[in-house]
């Protein structure tokens, strides 16, 4: 009893404050935008209340030193909405980042704390590559003091051209539609020198937008309205742990940060973006079409290969299997139902 | 078994065998432990004692005329002649006469099998007598109220009926219903699991250091062995509290031949106990219990066992709807037993064969958002052979789990399985009886695991008894390829997704514990044991901020030590026990993206089910015909992960827009594990009275209370609202039982 009676005064306790409490006021997340002619930051006060909504007024002042100039300006705070998920407080300010210019940035509390971050905002990036070239490879240089390449891609904005009779015969096709589709080029840009370089291979793409195509039901002749060339060139900052911008590894709290005295990242750069539209030999070698090869409206003897997005089964439409599926099909596992909703239909 | 052939010859060259089972006269019960001897006017000849089905083997026994004496306290004892030629092997089934009902609780005292202090090894035989001294919610005892009360074996608490059994989770634990699988027998409310203390003969409870019969589970065995029915004269019973219902019967089908034996039980805890309790209990759970014992003929006895069990509940304390976040699972199985003697051997023969099945669910009733199940069927063939006061154990075994789960993302390397996972083996073990009161136990299991390939793993027990002193030890080797995972981060959760080693490597343990048990006086027995387990290849969620509960797998490892310490006092009216269980249980775990953070990837860790300090106080008496029980239990506090602060995160890997991007909400985690809940503690109360009415009718009355000083003890918190679910409070209870 005596184990007993120390052993209950020992755990009388019966409450528990799972808080231990941070001392950083802030997360920041942004970056100043020598593109833009109004920079803006997302400001978090880190608290201990769970959610994305900070609905109420924000104990913060934001300001900018232009490190170089001596400029110095006050940001001003819009509470925005975002639908389903509350309000969010951006700062923002209207002014253009120079190029090779230092800034800091600082959101203060009343009490004097505050996070703060530096950066550097990149020079010109300099894109140099031939949209004239009679080749589906194209070699394209950046010049200029670019540390970081972020989200470099090339977007083919295509055009589905359905086919001419499409199913059932006598449907309506549906309006041309431009489906952008993004083709990442991160892990295929090296550093050549102090410039970076890499190699547009429009008919591997192809490839890649094709099935992506498929992959949304849409038939895979393919009209190549334009081409972009897209990347933020971005300050030192900006490089993630392998380079990888694996969303579970950077939610960690400090694996991608540069704020001091917080959390978040803000960095600096410049969203490039340079469009062209290949000729048309280049985009027939890489597997566009250059012409709608019959009207949209019912002609006979003028068909277009069409492969339905569904797979022949029990489920279909004793007309849709008529016209798609051979007799002699054998049903195969997982073949149950359409896959996805059918163009037209 | 070539061995195994071979000492069977060698045994016969020359001697002889007696052999039989054990039971008693009025209701065709096997009395375990019974003494067997072979006795000749010089003394004794060969002696032995009968296991649990009754069944004993003296062997090796010199061809002359000795007298067969049976005894066991309660009992007549019986005497025959026995004229015993070379190369006999003679069978004698004997049916023990009571000798009356007075002397009942001393035979149980005297020749029992368990006791909170006789742990051999790891090992430990619970008998109904036992589980009924703990107090519980209702006139039925139930083997896990027992179990809750053993040191190194910790509970999360009253919801969720999870075992950790000295630092092994509850899907390491093997746990067999005469010899059927069960997948998660414990109910959704921790005082009950499908095991009532009414329809157990024994359950034996390796908390470690298991041998070589048992395989497929890296931390314990829970091997439970159900009564046959009374094969004389039909009876039942039925029992009510604001808990539970539950009824019993049983009876001859043939008399003195075949029983049968059912058992089912309903929970009443949302209808009634709720209630009263000033807070919801939205719990339902109930099992099924049948069984057929046929004793075909002398050498031939064959049961059929079946059981269903049924879980619901929602374990963060709300009231139930429609669209309620629940758990739900069903246990199934059904299975027969075949005990045969040969005539022409002097072997025991078992084969089992079941069938079980688990189902599980979580989400709403309608639309559950994760599933999971396990199921398959287990053959296996056990051999014994007697071999003077050795023993030789043998047989094979073919498994083949299939394991299904749905999980919605929520594990992100194992979404939608199948998987079966084919788990044929075989197994030696002989018992050796070197002399001087020391006997040895190797044992070797051969397994296919999987695809993960062959696998041995030698297992050895040694136990040696000297006067009022004993000392035991086991080691082994164990491997897993069936694998639940939970989420570690949620003790609300109790959802176990059942899938086969997800990173490709077999879950592996090596065990290795040393007891040492003092009969100090005839009515003090103390025991300590220490030991120690090497975990390889257990999963654990990748540790994330997002405040969520769908993480990646992580592949970790560990060890647990301990300490286990027993007190038992045995008086005429007097009974109670004291134990103390130490446990240091730590894993690690790399995770590359926790290196900014802490400072290193590799991040060693309590699990939220290593709780240092645990002691129980169970004092029982008969006090003008009432019995009265008392326990108390005490547990330091678990482990949980405390939280710094919460914000909001945006990927930027681009020129993001963030007056459009609306982010993602953000946990910064303190480090893993890092912070201890309030400790738990709690007195639970409980007086029963029999009254025996005319024509035989015994009806029995309880009055009883858990947590009588009302200790709010922590269930579960939330740390995102901060919402906080305690245990029971007090909680008053009364029921009856009505025996026919």
């Amino acid at each position: 009893m005596f184990t007993a009676t120390l052993l209950l005064l020992c755990g009388c306790e019966t409450g528990v404050n799972p808080y231990v409490g941070d001392s950083k006021p802030f997360t920041l997340w942004g970056y100043m935008d020598a593109s833009a002619d109004t920079q803006k930051v997302r400001v978090f006060t880190v608290e201990q209340r769970i959610g994305l909504d900070r609905s109420g007024p924000i104990d913060a002042h934001v300001t900018s030193v232009d490190l170089d100039t001596g400029e110095r300006r006050e940001w001003k705070d819009s509470l925005v909405a975002f639908p389903g998920l509350g309000n969010g407080h951006v700062f923002w300010s209207a002014f253009r980042a120079q190029h090779g210019h230092r800034y800091r940035l600082e959101v203060k509390r009343s009490d004097g704390a505050a996070s703060s971050v530096r950066v550097k905002v990149p020079s010109v990036a300099d894109v140099q590559f031939n949209p004239e070239a009679i080749s589906y490879q194209l070699p394209v240089r950046i010049k200029g003091d670019v540390p970081n390449l972020v989200g470099l891609e090339v977007i083919y904005e295509g055009v589905p051209v359905y086919p001419a009779n499409p199913y059932p015969v006598g449907t309506k096709a549906p309006p041309s539609l431009v489906v952008p589709v993004h083709v990442s080029y991160a892990d295929r840009v090296t550093r050549d020198g102090p410039d970076w370089a890499f190699r547009i291979d429009m008919k591997e793409d192809f490839i890649a937008v094709a099935s992506e195509y498929q992959r949304d039901c849409l038939p895979k002749l393919i009209v190549l309205a334009r081409a972009k060339l897209r990347f933020l060139s971005a300050d030192s900052s900006w490089a993630p742990p392998d380079g990888d911008f694996d969303p579970d590894k950077l939610v960690e709290p400090t694996t991608f940060t540069n704020v001091e005295n917080g959390y978040g990242f803000f960095g600096a750069g410049q969203t490039v973006s340079v469009s062209w539209v290949p000729p048309q030999s280049v985009q027939e070698m890489s597997g566009y079409a250059t012409s709608v090869p019959c009207s949209t409206g019912p002609a006979p003897g003028c068909e277009i290969e069409f492969e339905p997005c569904f797979r022949c089964s029990e489920a279909l439409t004793p007309e849709i299997r008529a016209l798609y599926c051979p007799v002699a099909s054998k049903r195969s596992p997982g073949s149950s139902g359409l896959r996805a909703r059918t163009p037209g239909f | 078994m070539l061995v195994t052939l071979c000492l069977t010859q060698a045994a016969q060259a020359q001697t002889g065998t007696v052999r039989g089972f054990v039971t008693d006269k009025s209701d065709g019960q096997a009395l375990p432990g019974a003494s067997v001897a072979l006795v000749v006017p010089s003394g004794l000849a060969a002696g032995t004692a009968a296991d649990n089905d009754g069944y004993y083997a003296l062997t090796r026994v010199e061809p002359g005329r000795y007298i067969l004496r049976i005894t066991y306290l309660g009992y007549e004892p019986y005497q025959q002649p026995v004229d015993l030629k070379a190369d006999d092997i003679l069978t004698r089934n004997v049916a023990l006469v009571p000798t009356g009902n007075e002397l009942e609780g001393v035979v149980v005292e005297d020749q029992r099998e368990g006791g909170a202090a006789q742990i051999i090894a790891g090992a430990q035989t619970v008998t109904p007598r036992e589980i009924e001294r703990i107090p519980s919610l209702d006139v039925s005892g139930d083997l896990v109220r027992y179990l809750q009360a053993m040191p190194g074996i910790v509970t999360t608490g009253d919801r969720g009926g999870q075992l950790y059994i000295r630092g092994g989770e509850p899907s390491q634990n093997l746990v067999l219903l005469d010899g059927m699988n069960l997948y998660k027998p414990f109910h959704v409310l921790g005082f009950y699991s499908a095991f009532p203390s009414d329809i157990l003969q024994t359950a034996d409870v390796y908390a470690g250091g298991f041998g070589a019969k048992y395989s497929g589970r890296i931390s314990s065995v829970i091997d439970v062995a159900t009564r046959n029915g009374n094969n004389r004269r039909y009876e039942g019973a039925v029992s009510a509290s604001p808990f539970v219902t539950t009824a019993l019967v049983e009876g001859p089908v043939s008399k003195g031949r075949v029983s049968f034996l059912g058992s089912a039980r309903v929970s009443t805890v949302e209808q009634v106990a709720s209630q009263y309790v000033d807070r919801p209990l939205p719990y339902s759970f109930g099992d099924f219990f049948g069984k057929i014992h046929a004793v075909i003929a002398d050498n031939h006895r064959v049961s059929f066992s079946f059981i269903h069990t049924y879980d619901s509940g929602s374990l963060d304390g709300g009231i139930r709807t429609d669209h309620s976040n629940e758990i739900r699972w069903y246990n199934t199985a059904y299975g027969f037993r075949y005990l045969i003697l040969p005539k022409h051997h002097p072997i025991l023969g078992e084969v089992l064969f079941s069938v079980s099945r688990l189902d599980e669910e979580l989400g709403p009733i309608e639309e559950p958002t994760r599933k999971s199940g396990i199921r398959g069927f287990n053959l296996s063939v056990n051999v014994t052979q007697n071999y003077g006061k050795s023993e030789y154990d043998w047989g094979f075994f073919f498994r083949t789990p299939v394991l299904e789960a749905d999980l919605g993302g929520a594990y992100q390397d194992v979404d939608f399985t199948y998987k079966r996972s084919p788990n044929p083996g075989a197994y030696f073990q002989p018992d050796l009886y070197v002399g001087h009161g020391l006997r040895l136990r190797p044992g070797l299991v051969g397994q296919l695991v999987g695809q993960k390939g062959f696998f041995f793993e030698p297992r050895f027990r040694a136990i040696w008894e000297h006067g009022r002193h004993r000392v035991s030890g086991a080691a082994g080797i164990y491997r897993q390829d069936v694998v639940g995972l939970t989420d570690r981060r949620d003790v609300t959760n109790i959802f176990t997704a059942w899938t086969d080693s997800p990173l490709g490597r077999a879950s592996r343990a090596v065990h290795a514990l040393l007891g040492y048990n003092l009969q100090a006086t005839g009515w003090l027995d103390l025991s300590a044991e220490g030991y120690y387990k090497k975990l390889d290849g257990i999963y654990i969620g990748e540790w994330t901020a997002y405040p969520r509960f769908t993480t990646h797998l992580k592949e970790a490892w560990g060890n647990v030590k301990g300490l286990d310490l027993r007190l038992e006092i045995r008086r005429p009216n007097f009974y109670g026990f004291v134990n103390y269980g130490l446990t240091f249980v730590k894993y690690k775990a790399i995770q590359e993206s926790l290196r900014p953070w802490f400072g290193t990837d590799e991040i060693p860790f309590r699990p939220p089910h290593d709780r240092r300090h645990q002691v129980n106080v169970l004092a029982t008496t008969k006090i003008k015909g009432f019995d009265l029980s008392v326990r108390w239990n005490f547990g330091s506090g678990l482990p949980y992960t405390q939280v710094r602060a919460f914000d909001g995160f945006i990927l930027m890997d681009g020129p993001v827009d963030v007056f459009k991007e609306p982010g993602t909400s953000r946990v910064i985690y303190d480090r893993p594990f890092g912070g201890v809940l309030p400790t738990y503690h709690r007195l639970d109360v409980s007086v029963d009275r029999r009254f025996t009415l005319p024509h035989g009718v015994g009806l029995t009355l309880q009055a009883g209370a858990v947590n009588v000083y009302d200790r709010a003890n922590l269930f579960a918190l939330d740390l995102f609202t901060l919402q906080r679910t305690d245990q029971l409070p007090f909680v008053p209870t009364v029921g009856l039982k009505v025996e026919f």
